[in-house]
């Protein structure tokens, strides 16, 4: 208060409260504590003060409030135990047959799709081949077909040279003159000496350019054989190069097609290694609830063979195979009995196994005093002091 | 280069054009070195015998007149120098008709192995444009191969 205020009047308010009833108490409830199994322990802490009809109420309320609590238990059990059941059975189912059925799908048709483009590319290779033979064989046989028909003879037609024999066109003059013609003749055969040597010359000219003309021809024709064979197997050799190509590319899809499919298999590998894991984890906070039981042991699925898992979904019923799963490792709260994966409860009643349901059905109704509960000792239910 | 037929067919037309030509110089050539030829030959068969109005070689050769003038020839006379310059004059026209037909000839077949030469250069350039059309056809059907 600020100073040199005053206030005046001013009375605390004193509100008197009346009694409540008596107050349930349950020191040692535990939803969770299944080791003991006896439930709760009724206590009272005060006494009801409006006379014993509320006391009886009270302890009505306790039972009713005891029964829910038990049912809650059975129900939390029994659905435990379905669901444990079924998360085991989820174990080990192997990939779904449709993911391998898909997966081998797409490697089928990827190899098929591979295959029919190779195929289609080489018959079009093939063809342009064919067509290429065709035109070359077509061509070379164009110019066999001319060269023969027109083979060179030009010195072939040439006119061989006739050697002029000189004349003496005086003979009969020089008779009649009483001059002998034969004087002429040496000057005859001089001249027709000559004419003859030149035509000779001439002949042996075109014969040696005859000759070279046949030699040309010959040549010629076999330069369309080289030709043609130089030209076809340039093809042949292009045809090859491409076909080479062809495998190449072909054996590149095919490995790629392999390595993606490989990939595909391992990731579903991975999701299903994963997918057990959880259901792992999730049997083992199953277990970690206690509803269980502490000797339950995941029976998980002995699929493996894939078959089940048809896509329905939901049915629970996939795997069921004759497999065997493998390599289960204990979790954290887990361990190995017997080659049995166990969760590790804690602490039990000595000497005593948890009660049956049939012995929990059983368990007295009636409280079993202050600071006392139920408990089963492995043949009956006896009255044990509660525990801090 | 593709393979063009119009240009296979242009070459063929400038090689017989060239051929053509070729031909027809060696045609006017050859007529010229025919009448050159001709002429020595009949400048002495002129020498030899006068030519009729007609234009025909006369029977006497001008030989004789020349002697007959000089009394060394004429019927009844037959002298020794006549009849040997006549033998002589006979060998020498002779020779000399017999060496310009020769040349004549010579020079014809020149003029045939010229034209010969030219046919086989056409035989040859077409034979040439066949070849190169058929290594054409095939380089174009390898490239068309190659281009896939």
């Amino acid at each position: 208060m600020a100073i040199g205020v005053v206030s005046y009047g001013a009375k605390p308010i004193i509100r008197t409260m009346g009694a409540t009833g008596p107050t349930l108490s349950f020191p040692d409830f535990n939803p969770n504590d299944t080791d003991t199994g006896d439930g709760p322990a009724l206590t009272t802490t005060d006494k009801p003060k409006t006379g014993s009809a509320s006391g009886q109420g009270a302890l009505l309320n306790a039972q009713t409030a005891l029964k829910k609590w038990e049912d809650e238990q059975e129900r939390l059990k029994t659905g435990s135990q379905a669901q444990a059941t079924y998360l085991t059975s989820q174990m080990g189912a192997g990939i779904p047959q449709v993911t391998l059925d898909n997966i081998s799908g797409q490697e089928t048709a990827g190899q098929g799709y591979i295959n029919t483009q190779y195929d289609a590319l080489l018959k079009s290779l093939t063809g342009r081949r064919d067509e290429g033979v065709g035109f070359t064989t077509t061509g070379f046989d164009a110019l066999k077909n001319y060269l023969a028909t027109n083979a060179p003879q030009a010195y072939a037609q040439a006119q061989t040279a006739s050697p002029v024999i000189a004349q003496n066109a005086l003979a009969q003059y020089m008779a009649n003159q009483g001059v002998n013609p034969a004087t002429v003749q040496p000057a005859l055969n001089e001249a027709s000496a000559q004419s003859t040597g030149a035509a000779n010359n001439f002949n042996q000219l075109l014969n040696v350019l005859r000759a070279q003309e046949i030699s040309g021809q010959g040549s010629r024709q076999a330069e369309e054989q080289m030709a043609r064979s130089l030209g076809l197997s340039g093809i042949q050799q292009t045809y090859g190069q491409a076909t080479s190509g062809l495998e190449q590319g072909k054996l590149s899809a095919l490995n790629e097609l392999a390595t993606r499919i490989s990939n595909a298999r391992l990731q579903a590998q991975q999701v299903q290694t994963t997918r057990d894991q959880s259901l792992q984890d999730a049997i083992g906070q199953l277990i970690g609830t206690g509803y269980l039981g502490e000797t339950f042991v995941p029976t998980p699925s002995t699929g493996g063979d894939g078959t089940g898992g048809d896509g329905t979904g939901g049915d629970g019923t996939g795997g069921g195979g004759t497999g065997e799963v493998k390599g289960v490792v204990p979790t954290a709260g887990y361990s190995i009995k017997n080659g049995a994966l166990v969760a590790n409860l804690g602490k039990n009643a000595p000497g005593a196994d948890a009660p049956s349901k049939a012995e929990l059905a059983a368990r007295p109704t009636a409280l079993a005093g202050v600071g006392l509960h139920w408990e089963w000792n492995g043949a009956k239910w006896v009255k044990v002091p509660n525990r801090k | 280069m593709a393979y063009e037929p119009a240009l296979y067919e242009q070459q063929r037309r400038n090689l017989l054009s060239a051929f053509a030509q070729q031909n027809a110089m060696n045609a006017y050539q050859r007529y010229l070195g025919m009448t050159q030829g001709q002429r020595p030959i009949t400048q002495m068969q002129e020498q030899a015998f006068s030519f009729t109005p007609t234009g025909g070689l006369g029977q006497v050769p001008k030989l004789t007149s020349s002697f007959a003038q000089r009394g060394l020839q004429g019927q009844g006379v037959k002298s020794g120098a006549y009849k040997t310059a006549l033998s002589s004059y006979a060998s020498n026209r002779a020779r000399n008709l017999g060496y310009a037909e020769q040349d004549l000839a010579s020079a014809g077949r020149g003029y045939d192995l010229i034209g010969a030469g030219n046919q086989a250069s056409l035989e040859g350039g077409l034979a040439d444009i066949e070849s190169d059309k058929a290594r054409q056809i095939a380089a174009d059907a390898r490239a068309l191969l190659a281009l896939r």
